[in-house]
């Protein structure tokens, strides 16, 4: 076990070294631009590139220079030129396009509302390579203004009703894994978003304090195979349910004994019988029962 | 405490009018109606009132009170009662350096989790670091409106994270719960986590429990995210949590370990899932779950499959909603389970089927109706209903 936690740990000591060694950005693209080149050194306005942007009602459009915007300036029929912009003149590969971006942002919408490119695109002035990550901006960039005051803070405002919203983040051990996140006060995993996007607190509490009438934390019929899910360890009971009289609530008064108490050899003075091992497997299911009555039951054998 | 706090709310509710000149009131309610059938037959109606409020003034937003908590007659025989799930005052200073919340909150940092009857202080004294002080007492289990004696229960904490950078974030953490002057439940937690290449998210988490020197538990977790593609590895370590005073105290806490891992793809507007859960206890015993989920906006179908020390279940089940109108959503919910619990080497089935429809009255109003049957080796046919009006006022 020991030996496990130390791999685990230099593992990830090892990983945090080589990221602040500044080997994370390795990802590159074939073209050759430098944002800062042409934006901050030679003043180049945003619009000289994107200039469709202005127009734009759909964030789905491609509003990626082509190369023949490059050539207001360059002389892209030079073939003696090729390798300026491109580090492979043999095969160039076009840029990625953005194809997947939400269908209800309008550029022109908010250039209108006299935004600024920087104030949704920050830092892609300083960018020297077309690089990932592109400097699209993460949905806690929009709720600095979608807070419900200047702007709508409805799903609907930015979203289509056929969108898929769930993040990518929410995987399928998302119901387990939220709450490291939740705790570890980073907030953003994938995508750049926060919890706080989507869910103000009242949802948490719906869900771990709250009486599961429409079934949400618990599907129905829970009760029968929620056994199942405790000792498999699928989920952890504990994180909510704290009472503890809550297990013995149900199992005292509708009778549901364990059938294995009935084993031959479920509990023998000497070795303790097949009751010991349970309970050193999972002493949390004898608790669960017999935290009420463990003088009764447990302490004539197991003197404290 | 409970005939003071019903007053306030009474004198806010009565000067509505007043107060909406310069104060901003906003927030929600919502009423349920559950009937459901005891063992002896008998209908039963329970009824909930949730209310959820945010007050602040107009003129001054930085300070507000936010309360959460509902009230009813519920259970057998019926009783009222409450639960109040947060009531708290909170400040946020001018320059947003730190904030103050002061009443019942429900809190997350580290290793300090749960609902407290206190004050917390976040503070970001430097950018990217950002530090929590608390104390408080433990709100009561039932959320009951009563405070918990500062002796019978209180909780010291503080947390501190510190993103380094984009690609590594550090976080530590301690608790204490004391009783009677006797510390019960002491924990120190450590995390890093982090996006490194814009695809890779780690992150490690570590609990160690001062009152018995050992672990408490242990997680680290791999996400890697690619286009349409996510891949995750989890391990996972954790020993059970015993009350400070039970007789269980005597024996060794031993922990099972436990290996997560899955892939999901996304096909246009449908997620595709697939997970397994490995657990291992101490006695060469264990436990293995399968899981596998399609899933869109219209609705989403599950598989299950678990096998070994912790029972034996397979389980099929799904949901499917519909937009008859703009305003009026049908849906149907079902699950099949067919399970043995471990030794008993009875096989039994449970089968539930749920639907109903929400009507959107106007974009503050909602109305909900459900019906929901049960059926399994206790109930031939349980069934129950839920009617709801949701009202959001000033959102």
């Amino acid at each position: 076990m020991k030996r496990v936690f130390v791999i685990t740990l230099v593992t990830f000591i090892c990983v945090g070294l080589y990221l602040f060694a500044g080997a994370g950005d390795s990802e590159k693209y074939e073209l050759i631009f430098s944002h800062q080149l042409h934006v901050v050194n030679n003043e180049v306005e945003c619009a000289s590139c994107h200039g469709t942007a202005e127009s734009s009602q759909a964030g789905t459009d491609n509003l990626l220079p082509d190369m023949e915007s490059c050539g207001a300036c360059h002389d892209v029929e030079d073939d003696e030129n090729c390798g300026m912009c491109h580090s492979d003149i043999e095969e160039p590969l076009e840029v990625v396009r953005i194809e997947d971006y939400s269908q209800k942002f309008s550029h022109q919408l908010h250039i209108k509302s006299e935004f600024e490119c920087s104030s949704c695109h920050s830092g892609i002035e300083k960018k020297v390579t077309p690089s990932a990550p592109v400097s699209l901006p993460a949905m806690s960039d929009c709720m600095n203004c979608h807070s419900g005051k200047s702007a709508s803070v409805e799903c609907a405002a930015c979203h289509l009703p056929e969108d898929n919203l769930k993040p990518t983040s929410h995987t399928i051990n998302f119901a387990h894994a939220h709450s490291d996140l939740a705790k570890s006060g980073t907030d953003a995993m994938a995508s750049g978003m926060a919890c706080a996007d989507c869910h103000r607190q009242d949802f948490c509490q719906d869900c771990h304090e709250g009486e599961n009438l429409d079934e949400t934390t618990h599907p129905l019929n829970y009760e029968f195979i929620h056994a199942l899910d405790a000792q498999g360890k699928e989920k952890d009971c504990s994180a909510c349910h704290q009472d503890r009289q809550f297990c013995n609530a149900c199992h005292s008064d509708y009778q549901v004994y364990p059938h294995n108490h009935q084993q031959p050899g479920w509990a023998v003075s000497g070795g303790g019988g097949l009751h010991k091992t349970e309970a050193q497997n999972d002493l949390e299911s004898c608790i669960s029962c017999h935290e009420q009555n463990a003088e009764e039951t447990c302490q004539p054998c197991h003197q404290q | 405490m409970k005939k003071l706090f019903i007053c306030c709310l009474f004198m806010v509710v009565s000067q509505y009018g007043l107060l909406t000149a310069q104060v901003k009131f906003s927030g929600m309610t919502q009423s349920s109606i559950y009937t459901w059938e005891n063992f002896d037959e008998a209908q039963l109606i329970d009824y909930y009132q949730h209310i959820n409020a945010r007050v602040s003034l107009e003129s001054y937003r930085d300070l507000y009170v936010k309360t959460y908590f509902r009230f009813g007659r519920t259970g057998d025989p019926a009783e009222w009662n409450e639960r109040v799930y947060n009531a708290y005052l909170n400040f946020l200073s001018p320059c947003r350096k730190w904030d103050a919340r002061l009443g019942r909150q429900f809190v997350y940092s580290g290793v300090m989790n749960g609902t407290v009857d206190g004050i917390m202080l976040n503070m970001r004294p430097i950018k990217h670091l950002l530090v929590k002080l608390l104390a408080g007492m433990e709100a009561p289990v039932d959320r009951a409106l009563e405070l918990t004696p500062w002796s019978d229960g209180n909780v010291l904490g503080a947390f501190a994270g510190y993103k380094v950078v984009e690609a590594f974030n550090f976080a530590a953490s301690y608790v204490q719960k004391t009783r009677s002057d006797d510390i019960y439940w002491q924990l120190a937690g450590a995390s890093f986590s982090g996006n490194v290449f814009n695809n890779l998210y780690y992150q490690a988490q570590y609990e160690h429990n001062l009152k018995t020197s050992q672990y408490q538990a242990m997680r680290y977790r791999l996400n890697y995210f690619l286009a349409k593609w996510n891949i995750f590895a989890e391990y996972n370590s954790q020993r059970p949590r015993i009350y400070e005073d039970s007789f269980f105290q005597i024996f060794e806490q031993t922990a099972f370990n436990q290996i997560r891992s899955g892939v999901g793809y996304q096909a246009g507007n449908y997620n595709v899932g697939l997970h397994d859960v490995y657990t291992m206890y101490e006695k060469d015993e264990s436990t293995n779950q399968i899981h596998a989920t399609i899933s869109s906006s219209y609705g989403m179908i599950g598989l299950l499959y678990q096998s070994g020390y912790g029972g034996d279940n397979t389980g099929i089940y799904g949901s499917v909603r519909y937009d008859v109108l703009k305003n009026l959503t049908v849906y149907v919910r079902s699950s099949y389970y067919q399970y043995e619990r471990q030794t008993t080497a009875i096989s039994e089935d449970a089968t539930a089927v749920s639907g109903g429809v929400t009507y959107k009255l106007s974009a503050s109003l909602q109305v909900k109706a459900e019906i929901q049957e049960r059926i399994n080796t206790y109930y031939d046919n349980d069934v129950r209903g839920l009617f709801r009006i949701r009202y959001a006022f000033n959102n």
